[in-house]
């Protein structure tokens, strides 16, 4: 069965970062097959930065956990941030016994906690530039307002 | 009577069950059985991911360095303590640097190491034989 065939790992844009959401049982070649696809897409998209949730993943073994690392340290490299989010106490408790250190790893604790900074950045930069419009129209008003008054005078 | 105690004895301890590995998907296969098993025997979830986690990369070295062989969950009492063991075995032309890698100094980009490395870390009791003509790998996993 090709790749095509199979599901692939779905990478979705989300307001200038990629979401890639990993879910059930992730096979070793739809592992690697999400590895040059989501560098093509952060390279394609200039995205700022990834998150891959893997709340829906029900088992990390040393292959994947290795793939994860691989794909973390080539966004770190390509400029663009990474946060892995939901990690389930197992998956975490049987990766610390396993010997593996999660240092490099930027994480959060749900899919909510790693999309809160971005939806709170947009939020600002729409508030910004909302009160940058109202101040062009307020602006705008006056000059309209003072010329009137200067047409009148 | 001998016939009773027989009967209870085997309904307490499940019979082993055998997974061939053949190809990437029974390595899936293999994993999620494995899980299956260990939740149905009454393990904890901590007990069944190390379970899985041990079958998985056991299935994987089977299929990635020797082609096909096949995994064994037998379930099993040692005195009170319950214990799920994992063999995996192939015909596979063994494993070199054993030693090596078992030490944790061993850094390979296949993946091997690392990968039999955690199976040790997880396992209470970890063997392994192995020879140019096959190689049997045991974990033993208390649930």
């Amino acid at each position: 069965m090709s790749m095509n065939e199979e599901q692939q790992i779905p990478i979705l844009s989300l307001w200038g970062h990629l979401l890639v959401p990993l879910q059930g049982d992730i096979s070793d070649r739809a592992a690697e097959d999400l590895v040059p696809r989501v560098l093509d897409r952060v390279c394609k998209e200039s995205a700022l930065g990834v998150i891959i949730d893997v709340s829906g993943v029900w088992m990390m073994d040393s292959h994947l956990c290795a793939l994860l690392a691989k794909l973390v340290q080539a966004f770190k490299l390509m400029g663009a941030g990474a946060v892995v989010s939901g990690l389930s106490p197992e998956i975490v408790t049987t990766l610390m016994e396993m010997g593996f250190e999660l240092k490099q790893f930027s994480t959060t604790l749900t899919l909510e906690a790693a999309l809160e900074p971005i939806v709170r950045s947009r939020a600002s930069s729409a508030a910004q530039t909302q009160a940058s419009n109202l101040e062009r129209n307020t602006t705008n008003d006056t000059r309209e307002a003072g010329g009137k008054n200067a047409c009148a005078n | 009577m001998e016939e009773i105690r027989r009967l209870a004895a085997s309904a307490s301890t499940p019979a082993a069950e055998r997974i061939s590995i053949e190809a990437e998907v029974d390595v899936s296969r293999a994993r999620r059985r494995a899980y299956q098993l260990a939740v149905s025997l009454g393990a904890s979830s901590f007990a069944s991911q190390r379970v899985a986690t041990v079958t998985s990369e056991l299935a994987r070295n089977i299929f990635s360095y020797a082609g096909k062989g096949y995994i064994e969950l037998m379930p099993r009492n040692a005195g009170s303590e319950h214990l799920l063991t994992v063999r995996a075995a192939d015909k596979g032309s063994g494993i070199a640097n054993l030693e090596v890698i078992l030490s944790g100094n061993y850094r390979s980009r296949s993946g091997l190491g690392r990968g039999l490395l955690a199976i040790k870390r997880l396992a209470k009791r970890f063997d392994v034989q192995t020879t140019s003509h096959g190689t049997t790998i045991e974990a033993d996993i208390p649930f």
